[in-house]
């Protein structure tokens, strides 16, 4: 899988205990500033040993995207652990520079007769986080997800919606 | 049907959200999508069974209506 996804002959020599020494020069600290050249001490010098070692060990561990491996450390960076989200590669051959990462969350549940009530289904969904933060341009206004409607006096919630439904209320009593 | 005289029909409406929707119960102010969509129904779309409320069509109509508004004054 390593090699099909991320094609390179470039095997790390350091080991986790040495990437956090900072008396260790890795090669890593090549890339951080000049001054950090010959100490690889410093921010850039800690920061590319501690960027290399995590995600090197990820690549040799074949610890990557959502697929799980016993061999990782718990100082391995793995994104497919994270908020029980999914990272896969953008291609399918060659070098991938490119990650697409899955939410969770962001996912609209397909539906289904079985599935939950109105409302708990809207709190699964994209339309449901709408309503839930007040973002966005789409509004729940289903009156099947409302109680104590009533004409226009007043509201608690001063979203986008609201500054339209005044503003029609302004333009009726005018009218 | 001008956009002014079709937001002049609308009947604007506080309300609730049903507790398992947002449990801080929260009187909020907007329209009833059934209403919406007799009106302007491409304002109005459905989600997963429930009808929504595209707030962009709405601000359209809201800019025509001002323009209507200038013009006549």
């Amino acid at each position: 899988m390593s090699n099909h996804y991320y094609n390179t002959n470039y095997e790390p020599t350091i080991t986790t205990e040495q990437a956090f020494d900072p008396e260790f020069q890795s090669t890593f600290s090549d890339y951080s500033s000049a001054g950090d050249k010959s100490s690889g001490s410093g921010f850039g010098g800690a920061f590319s040993k501690n960027f290399g070692k995590s995600f090197l060990d990820m690549w040799k561990s074949g610890n990557s995207g959502s697929s799980s491996s016993s061999k990782g450390d718990k100082n391995v960076f793995n994104p497919g652990t994270m908020g029980g989200g999914s990272i896969s590669p953008i291609g399918d051959k060659g070098k991938h520079f490119l990650f697409q990462y899955t939410h969770p969350q962001a996912t609209i549940m397909p539906t289904a007769p079985s599935q939950p009530g109105l409302g708990e289904k809207l709190l699964t969904t994209a339309a449901g986080a709408a309503v839930n933060a007040g973002v966005g341009a789409i509004f729940a206004c289903d009156e099947r997800v409302k109680v104590d409607m009533a004409p226009l006096e007043s509201t608690e919630v001063n979203d986008s919606l609201a500054e339209i439904a005044f503003f029609v209320k302004g333009l009726r009593e005018c009218a | 049907m001008s956009a002014l005289e079709k937001l002049k029909k609308l009947e604007p409406i506080q309300f609730r959200y049903k507790e398992n929707i947002d449990p801080n119960q929260s009187l909020r102010a907007g329209f009833s999508a059934q209403q919406v969509q007799e009106i302007i129904p491409e304002a109005v779309h459905e989600v997963d069974g429930v009808l929504m409320l595209d707030l962009n069509v709405l601000r359209n109509y809201l800019s025509l209506a001002k323009e209507e508004l200038l013009s006549k004054s």
